[in-house]
């Protein structure tokens, strides 16, 4: 079966780095990206299962990104924002952009994990 | 660092993530990490880094993961480094150490920690109360029970933060803490209590309404608020009256809240005896909380008992629609408050169209018992009296004039108060008068400007009433004549023969001033000849001199004619001053008054500015430099200049003789000691040797600092400069006049005559004298020549020139080796 591939933005070199291990113990292909400029470039290559996402990153900010996957990229792919800006108005503007899910930090990423497979999921029994 | 983060990261990812369910290959892995985490964990460095980590991520991950980071944090031994900083008498890495352990969530340091509470310094005070509170359930209390310390508004805000945030958090009774003697902790436990809503601790809030602290008054006041605490009303009152205001208000606004119609008596006395406009106005408006609109806005409420309405709003066809009693009745009213019509709320716009007339009809119909209301007809009872003085009247036109004289005013020739009889007559009128006839004279205060011929007629008449009669004769004529003019000075021709007095020739004169001046200059006008037409003496040198220069004439006047300055004294009535004037002679030229110019050669303005140069800069040394110019010079003005010098820099010499230049330069001299500014910067030592120079090169200058130096604090010093004061007087007191040709001449028939004498003490002194001079003038007479020395001859030198053995080492090891061989020397 094939793996499903998880792009995952956070400029935390040691979140990220967590995270990054955490998913490829459960058994999926991440690509990392440390800023939004590299996101960018990325998506135009290959276009993820999921994009795990912070809001704050240098470049090219979280909210700016699914605007662009949205909008410009007419893609559906889930998109989970993880933040610690975690206040009532950036949840909604990102729901109202097209997130998928917003998680605020401190992260589980037991809790993470269980959202993502969900997510991916919901995709694939939507695809069946 | 940042490498050492990267090479760590996955290995704390396999920590924290590693599971008892792994696969052999991961368990292998896992012992390989920690073996190579633990050689990784020997160096400090290695330790911080890994700490700070952990630090990090515990920001980024919660639940689970945070657990496992602080079981890590332990398994590593981290904790350990943290417990020895805990040891450190440097505040800032005990506070850094307590820190540490709270964020790790490292309860074991609970015990090590508490012991903080009441520290000195206020930093690990605070962080050891935070993590006191953190790190166990009960740890508020511990903390409430020990500390003794002040709790500041934002430490009680941290540790609340910390207690709500608390998973699972049991809060306790805080009321047991409302008994503590420290007013910090009560004032806390309040705060807790009204957080945690315990309300069970009534008794104890309203004693401490009673409290010192207005503070913890003021926040049981609040809990007494906030839990209705009716009993405590009674308390509040009695302590209302000598509270503060910030308490009177927190009184009021809880009676306002929490009481009844029995305590609006109590509120209105503080309306009456309050003075405070912040307390009276929370009074009444607790009144008007407890008992809505029992208090009726009173300032500025106009009293609408007088106002009148006019008859002609009411309209004869609304009277038709009106019942009839509306007006008739409208002489007797009671006072009634108003009843007005309520609208039916649930109708619409629509609806309400035709019943809205019906509405208004209602809203007109005013009952006789409603409104106090006044017959129009009976306004004339009460006069309206306003004065309106101020007012003026202006009537122009005779009709009107006519009309106000009927009435009974002429304002015309009325001279005083004309306005204001005219318009009280004029007010009468209106009285008289009914409302509904209006005529144009009613509003005869408006002024009707209508073109008249007899205008002019009436404007003089006008004011020949007004004017006085003195004024008639300068008014009504139309020319000026010139003899009025006589105080202005007067220019003439010189052709002119003016005669003896200006008055009679006035036509002349008038030629004059019609005569175009303006392209004439002065050069043209011979003022001597004018003088001579004047009546002046001119003498003939007087003329001969004087051509070149202008004598302005004085116009004389006539003793009968008026001037301008007495008329007007005269005028104002102003008669204590008597005018004189000033008799100017003409024997007095203006032109000697005028310097005339001084030419000089070059020479002379040579000399001039050389002498004005010495003036300037110079003083009494210019003196000998003056005379000799003086004996030399043959021009007399500058000989004149020259002596003028003289004499000023005389009298300058004579003032700064008592302070001589070199006199105070001696004193200057006198005044200074290098052995006072070297020992600002030397030790004992050093002052010690020093003071051993001073007998050699010190002179009168010295006594004075060796008798301070006799105050001093070390014994040496006051011992050595007891010698040597002793020796420096012996040595003064037994010199001889130093002559001014003994000079450092080392030359072989001096040292002979040294030897022979063997009286080195003395002529030592008289040599050492040479340096030390009493007369400041010696340092400028000194020459300072090199001195040839030989080496056979240097001990003997040094004798004579320091006057005792130069041995080093005796000087080094002895410091009163001075004393010994001065002795030695005396005696030989």
């Amino acid at each position: 079966m094939k793996k499903k591939k998880i792009l995952l933005a956070e400029d935390d070199d040691l979140l990220a780095a967590l995270l990054n291990f955490k998913f490829k113990k459960g058994g999926y292909d991440v690509v990392l990206c440390k800023d939004g400029r590299e996101v960018k470039e990325i998506l135009y290559q290959v276009m993820p299962d999921i994009i795990v996402t912070d809001l704050m990153m240098p470049y090219f900010s979280g909210m700016e990104l699914i605007g662009f996957i949205r909008n410009e990229l007419k893609s559906n792919v889930p998109i989970i924002i993880i933040s610690s800006a975690g206040n009532e108005e950036n949840v909604i503007n990102a729901f109202e952009l097209g997130a998928n899910d917003f998680v605020s930090k401190p992260v589980s990423p037991s809790e993470l994990m269980v959202r993502v497979a969900r997510k991916l999921n919901k995709i694939t029994v939507g695809d069946n | 660092m940042k490498q050492n983060k990267t090479v760590l990261s996955p290995m704390i990812s396999e920590f924290l993530f590693y599971e008892e369910d792994a696969s052999k290959k991961e368990k292998t892995k896992y012992v390989h990490l920690k073996i190579e985490i633990r050689q990784f964990l020997k160096k400090e460095f290695s330790r911080k880094v890994l700490a700070g980590i952990l630090l990090d991520l515990r920001k980024d991950v919660s639940g689970d993961t945070q657990r496992r980071l602080f079981k890590l944090y332990t398994d590593f031994g981290l904790h350990n480094d943290a417990f020895e900083s805990l040891k450190s008498w440097r505040w800032e890495i005990v506070s850094k150490g307590i820190l540490e352990l709270t964020q790790m969530q490292v309860q074991e340091a609970y015990g090590f920690i508490t012991k903080f509470i009441n520290d000195k310094r206020s930093t690990i005070r605070k962080q050891a109360e935070i993590a006191t509170v953190t790190l166990k359930p009960e740890g508020i209390n511990y903390f409430l029970d020990t500390t003794t310390s002040k709790i500041s508004e934002w430490q009680q805000l941290k540790l609340l933060d910390v207690i709500r945030n608390k998973e699972d958090f049991r809060p306790p009774l805080f009321k047991v803490w409302l008994t503590s003697k420290n007013k910090h902790v009560v004032l806390f436990a309040l705060r807790l209590i009204k957080y945690y809503h315990q309300s069970d601790a009534k008794a104890s809030l309203v004693e401490l309404v009673k409290h010192k602290n207005n503070q913890i008054k003021e926040e049981a006041i609040q809990c007494v608020k906030a839990f209705n605490i009716v009993e405590a009303l009674g308390t509040l009152q009695v302590i209302f009256w000598k509270s503060q205001t910030n308490i009177k208000i927190s009184i009021l606004d809880t009676i306002a809240y929490i009481g009844d119609k029995n305590h609006i008596q109590f509120l209105q006395s503080i309306e009456n005896k309050e003075t405070e406009f912040l307390v009276k106005s929370k009074a009444i408006a607790a009144i008007n909380t407890i008992s809505p609109e029992s208090i009726m806005p009173t300032v500025d409420i106009q009293d609408i008992r007088n106002y009148i309405i006019p008859e002609d709003i009411v309209t004869k066809e609304e009277a038709d629609s009106l019942p009839d009693t509306t007006i008739e009745e409208l002489g007797s009213i009671d006072k009634a408050p108003v009843k007005e019509p309520l609208l039916d709320e649930g109708r619409g716009f629509e609806e309400k169209s035709e019943d809205s007339k019906a509405v208004v009809k209602k809203s007109l119909e005013i009952s006789s018992s409603e409104v106090p209301f006044k017959n129009p007809a009976n306004k004339r009872e009460e006069e309206v009296s306003i004065n309106i003085d101020f007012i003026p009247l202006v009537i122009d036109t005779p009709a009107m004039q006519t009309e106000a004289a009927e009435k009974g005013h002429d304002p015309i020739k009325e001279k005083t108060n004309t306005a204001t009889d005219a318009l009280t007559t004029s007010s009468k009128a209106l009285e008289n008068q009914d409302v509904s006839d209006f005529k144009m004279t009613d509003i005869d205060f408006i002024p009707l400007v209508v073109a008249d011929k007899n205008e002019e007629q009436e404007n003089k008449t006008f004011y020949e009433d007004i004017t006085d009669a003195c004024f008639k004769d300068k008014y009504d004529k139309t020319n000026i004549d010139v003899d009025e003019l006589n105080f202005l000075p007067l220019v003439t021709d010189t052709e002119l023969d003016l005669g003896s007095s200006p008055i009679k020739h006035s036509n002349e004169q008038q030629a004059v001033l019609k005569e175009d001046i303006d392209s004439d200059s002065l050069s043209d006008f011979d003022i001597g000849e004018q003088a001579e037409a004047l009546g002046t003496e001119n003498t003939t040198q007087q003329q001969e001199n004087d051509q070149d220069h202008s004598a302005l004439p004085i116009a004389e006047k006539e003793p009968e004619e008026q001037d301008v300055v007495s008329w007007l004294l005269v005028q104002n009535e102003i008669n204590e001053f008597e005018v004189t004037y000033e008799e100017v002679s003409f024997k007095v030229q203006l032109s000697d008054r005028i310097p005339k110019p001084v030419y000089y050669n070059e020479y002379e303005a040579y000399m001039m500015a050389l002498l004005d140069d010495l003036e300037a800069l110079g003083d009494y040394r210019e003196i000998p430099l003056l005379k000799a110019y003086s004996d030399q010079e043959e021009i007399l003005f500058i000989r004149q200049r020259i002596a003028q010098l003289i004499d000023g820099f005389s009298n300058d010499k004579d003032k700064s003789e008592d302070v001589d230049f070199r006199s105070k330069t001696r004193n200057k001299l006198l005044n200074y000691n290098v052995f006072r500014n070297l020992f600002q910067y030397c030790d004992t030592e050093k002052k010690l040797i020093l003071m051993d120079e001073v007998i050699g090169v010190g002179d009168e200058k010295e006594i004075e600092f060796l008798k301070n130096l006799l105050e001093d604090k070390e014994l040496k010093i006051r011992k050595k400069a007891a010698q040597v004061l002793e020796g420096l007087q012996d040595k003064l007191s037994c010199e001889n006049q130093p002559s001014k040709e003994a000079l450092l001449v080392r030359d072989d028939d001096f040292i002979a005559q040294l030897s022979k004498e063997k009286v080195v003490p003395s002529k030592v002194i008289a040599f050492e004298k040479e340096y030390s001079s009493s007369d400041a003038n010696d340092i400028f007479d000194m020459n300072f020549e090199l001195c040839q020395e030989s080496d056979s001859k240097s001990e003997l030198v040094e004798r004579k020139t320091i006057g005792i053995a130069s041995e080093k080492k005796r000087l080094l090891s002895n410091p009163f080796w001075f004393d010994s061989e001065y002795n030695d020397i005396k005696t030989q």
